[in-house]
């Protein structure tokens, strides 16, 4: 490599050190670098500062707390506007309506026959189709397993995953099964009479 | 004084970089094969070809043996030229074949499930020893070059060897003290936010230590000589050396924003994130600068193409870490893909290119021909730069997305996708393109390595010796003032002071040791002590030792690349993985005491499984770790048909309770005496169950214990706010 001269743009001098060819500028360091260097400093110490010496911001977990308020208002709303739309009958006549009856199925396939087949003769989940029955035996009863779920099983709470309108047609889709005995899984639960049409 | 003559050791340079290659090609074609098992599951070939095993063979085969290897070529040919010495023949033939075997340790050792579980570190304690005592013999390799040296001063890029090769020591043999429970299995010494914490002081540091000081250094020599020119600013050198050096350390706790470790702590790797961005940026504008008044020949050149768009990656990296180390960014990026991303423009983009622009440098030299084709170069440029293109952008598409559509509650406060497996399938025409970006860089890759075989073929009969003379080192302090003075009245103007360390190897070593240490006690002693006493929940129990076995298969099928088991404070997060309609405790420090080593995980490609006990019955997992598509259509978690018929190793269930109780795990006596009985006891009971549901009667299936660990994630915190098992 030629002895370069100084740089051309700066001014700088080379410095006089060789290493195996390769010079060096003594170019100072760019101001904007600096700055901004100075300036992630001092965000540091401020952030340092808002958050832990003062504690003039939330901590994680009061942050949450705002959070799970929030969420928990919203919900108590829900839950009162939905507990208004469901009962005995509601559910009794959403079996005869063949739309609610299309709705539901559908959302059965989708949701539901992975543990319970596709026809309710059950997999994971119990036989839905026999007359016997694990949580309660009304209509209701039905309906509240499918929105809370049971506790230590792979039955979800689907109320946390989709609209009301869904469940409900799922729930009258459900009561239509009871007493078609398809073969399946075996028989789970007490006994429980077929659903009036 | 007369010159002395050195030859230079060109031969290990040459098998270093054939390494480079050989391995590069094998890490990234595993790298491929698991980009499109996200896609396609069915290319999980079980027992030993699933994801969770290959993941990490591909990111040690990467970092290690591309990386690594490139890093030992760049070192060994720059360190003659800069100090005019001449390594010791047996420790470079030790080092070279010693790592290579390593290396073929892992790839057979991976795959074979033996792992420690603690990503990037995965390999089991016998090779973590090998690894020590080749990296020292790599360290003595290159100090006694420094001390046979012709040149009194130490070049920038030497600064930037010895800042690797010291910490990568400290960092390798602190984070992988391990109790031994047999010839290929082990147990971290530490537990949960301590075990989490030096995990990431140390992966972290791999990415500082491994794969961006060497490659500075690798710069600092490679850059100017194929650019012709000086390096742009001598200044900015020193500090950017010692800022990175020093503030990088303190960053590793960024990766575990919101989990259980100390508030204060997170916010450390933070500000230490943010500081880093121009201590980072102080490499790419001495790059990028020393390029002033060459960009003509980058238009020509390919060796000067790879190193801008290098430089150009590096640059772009080092903004988007201290970015997503800021926390409200990290609440979207962790656990996503765009980690994934970042990852990967650092690793293709700044370190493979480094990589390849030096290797078409070196090769001409290294063989004494000349290169066979400057366009296939350039073609190699192109078609790779446009694979990583492809390859960024889709990952960042992906990651997102995932993190918003984790996050979308609809108006009614319902999460807007409850399912995780929505988040998943929603990503999957991302990792086709992403799939497609890696197999252009692979392309490009394979017609680098055609290459460069062809230049290799055209390579001399015999090596010429390349002899180089060098006036013997003055040691005289008196005669090293006086030339001192002398340079400095020719050049008109003070030696800079740090000019003086650069002559004192020594001195210069130590303090980058201090710079590692003191940065590294100021977190670790604190979070240590604090760990110590982490609130303690009662409930907490050691696990049985059937769930422990199972934990082991956890390990060992690589679940923690998928899953993580930490869910965050954030509503999302503690509905998505609540249970019963009711929002999950959020994960806390006193849940991780027994967890040797910790399995918070740092992706979720599946959903977290911290409040998995109790969700689901026993058949569900049996039929979803035999077939996932089975339980949740469009998984793309691979199938596990072999957990179903491998029997329980019954007989190396009392070693581990007691490597365990040698950390301090208090097992209680009838553990320590009859820990077997008990795991078949619970091992039936398990079966029982199922059987009940409707399963198989296997009381003595490898799914069994994996079930019943399964069942125990999260339990014991339920039980402490008066839960039920």
């Amino acid at each position: 490599m030629n002895t370069p001269g100084a740089d051309l743009e700066t001014g700088a001098r080379v410095l006089p050190h060789d290493y195996d060819g390769i010079r060096e500028y003594d170019n100072p360091m760019p101001g904007w670098w600096k700055s901004i260097f100075i300036g992630s400093v001092m965000f540091a110490g401020f952030y340092g500062l808002y958050f832990h010496l003062m504690d003039w911001g939330h901590t994680d977990a009061q942050a949450y707390r705002l959070e799970l308020a929030d969420y928990d208002s919203k919900k108590e709303v829900r839950a009162r506007a939905e507990a208004a739309n469901v009962s005995e009958n509601a559910l009794a006549s959403g079996a005869r309506d063949p739309r609610m009856l299309e709705h539901g199925a559908a959302v059965f396939k989708t949701k539901c026959v992975t543990c319970h087949a596709d026809d309710g003769r059950g997999l994971i989940g119990p036989n839905l189709t026999d007359l016997r029955q694990l949580h309660g035996a009304t209509r209701m009863d039905l309906y509240a397993t499918i929105t809370n779920g049971v506790p230590g099983t792979a039955m979800l709470a689907w109320g946390e995953q989709l609209p009301q309108t869904d469940i409900l047609a799922v729930a009258a889709f459900v009561t239509t099964l009871r007493g078609q005995n398809i073969a399946g899984k075996a028989p789970e639960g007490v006994a429980v009479e077929r659903f009036a049409p | 004084m007369p010159n002395e003559s050195l030859r230079y050791d060109d031969a290990i340079v040459r098998k270093f970089v054939t390494a480079t290659i050989v391995w590069g090609a094998v890490g990234m074609l595993v790298g491929l094969w698991c980009a499109l098992q996200l896609a396609l599951p069915s290319l999980n070939v079980g027992p030993y070809f699933t994801f969770g095993r290959l993941r990490p063979l591909h990111t040690n085969a990467v970092i290690f043996a591309f990386a690594g290897n490139g890093i030992f070529a760049a070192v060994y040919y720059s360190s003659q030229r800069l100090l005019k010495a001449r390594p010791l023949a047996r420790l470079s033939s030790l080092h070279f074949w010693g790592w290579q075997a390593i290396i073929v340790a892992a790839a057979i050792t991976l795959p074979l499930g033996f792992t420690q579980g603690k990503e990037y570190a995965e390999l089991e304690w016998p090779i973590d020893i090998a690894i020590a005592i080749i990296w020292v013999t790599f360290g003595v390799n290159f100090f006694a070059m420094v001390r046979n040296r012709r040149e009194k001063h130490l070049y920038v890029a030497l600064w930037f060897y010895i800042a690797t090769i010291v910490t990568v020591a400290i960092l390798h043999i602190f984070n992988n003290l391990v109790v031994p429970a047999g010839l290929f299995k082990s147990y971290s010494i530490y537990a949960g936010v301590e075990d989490a914490f030096m995990q990431w002081w140390y992966g972290h540091n791999a990415v500082a230590f491994i794969l961006t000081t060497p490659f500075l250094g690798l710069m600092y020599y490679f850059l100017p000589k194929a650019a012709e020119r000086p390096v742009f600013s001598y200044r900015l050198s020193i500090l950017h050396f010692w800022s990175l050096v020093f503030i990088y350390i303190w960053a590793g706790p960024h990766h575990l924003h919101y989990t259980a470790l100390p508030q204060w702590a997170a916010t450390l790797g933070m500000i230490f994130s943010v500081m880093l961005w121009m201590p980072s940026w102080g490499g790419m504008i001495n790059g990028l600068l020393t390029l002033r008044g060459a960009w003509n020949k980058v238009a020509e050149d390919p060796v000067l193409k790879f190193f801008v768009v290098a430089i150009t990656f590096y640059g772009m990296a080092t903004f988007e870490g201290p970015m997503l180390s800021i926390k409200s960014v990290n609440a979207l990026s962790h656990y996503t893909d765009w980690n994934i991303a970042h990852v990967h423009g650092g690793a293709l983009g700044w370190v493979g290119f480094m990589v390849f622009g030096m290797i078409y440098w070196l090769v001409p030299r290294l063989y004494q021909t000349t290169l066979h084709s400057k366009k296939l170069a350039t073609t190699h440029f192109w078609v790779a730069t446009i694979g990583i293109v492809l390859y960024v952008v889709s990952m960042w598409a992906a990651g997102i997305t995932q993190g918003l559509m984790w996050r979308a509650f609809d108006e009614t406060g319902r999460l807007q996708y409850p399912d995780f497996l929505q988040t998943v399938t929603r990503l999957v025409p991302m990792y086709w393109v992403r799939a497609l970006g890696g197999s252009l860089y692979i392309a490009g890759l394979l017609i680098g390595a055609y290459n460069i075989f062809k230049t290799w073929q055209s390579r001399p009969n015999v090596y010429a010796d390349i002899e180089v003379e060098a006036p013997p080192m003055v040691r005289d302090a008196r005669v090293m003032a006086r030339e001192a003075r002398v340079l400095e009245r020719a050049a008109h103007a003070p030696e800079h002071w740090h000019r003086r360390w650069e002559g004192l190897p020594a001195l210069f070593t130590t303090l980058t040791v201090l710079a590692v240490l003191v940065a590294s006690a100021f977190e670790i002693v604190p979070t240590f002590l604090i760990a110590d006493n982490v609130p303690r929940i009662k409930t907490v129990k050691p696990y049985t030792p059937l769930e422990l076995y199972g934990r082991d298969i956890y390990l060992a099928e690589g679940c923690y690349n998928c899953h993580s088991q930490m869910v965050r404070p954030f509503i999302d997060e503690t509905v998505r993985y609540g249970q019963n309609g009711q929002p999950a405790e959020y994960s806390k420090a006193g849940e991780f005491v027994y967890d040797h080593p910790h399995q918070w995980g740092s992706k979720r490609t599946g959903p977290d499984l911290a409040r998995e006990g109790g969700r689901r019955d026993e058949l569900w997992h049996l039929r979803h770790f035999e077939n996932p598509r089975a339980t949740s259509p469009g998984s793309v978690m691979p199938a596990y048909p072999h957990l179903l018929e491998d029997t329980i190793a019954w007989n190396v269930i009392q070693d581990r309770v007691d490597a365990m109780a040698m950390l301090n795990v208090p097992y209680d006596a009838r553990a320590l005496a009859s820990a077997e009985d008990m795991a078949r006891e619970q091992a039936r009971a398990v079966a029982a169950r199922l059987v009940a549901q409707g399963g198989p009667d296997i009381a003595d299936k490898d799914v069994i214990a994996l079930i019943a660990y399964m069942q125990r994630l999260g339990v014991d915190i339920r039980l402490s706010q008066g839960g039920t098992r």
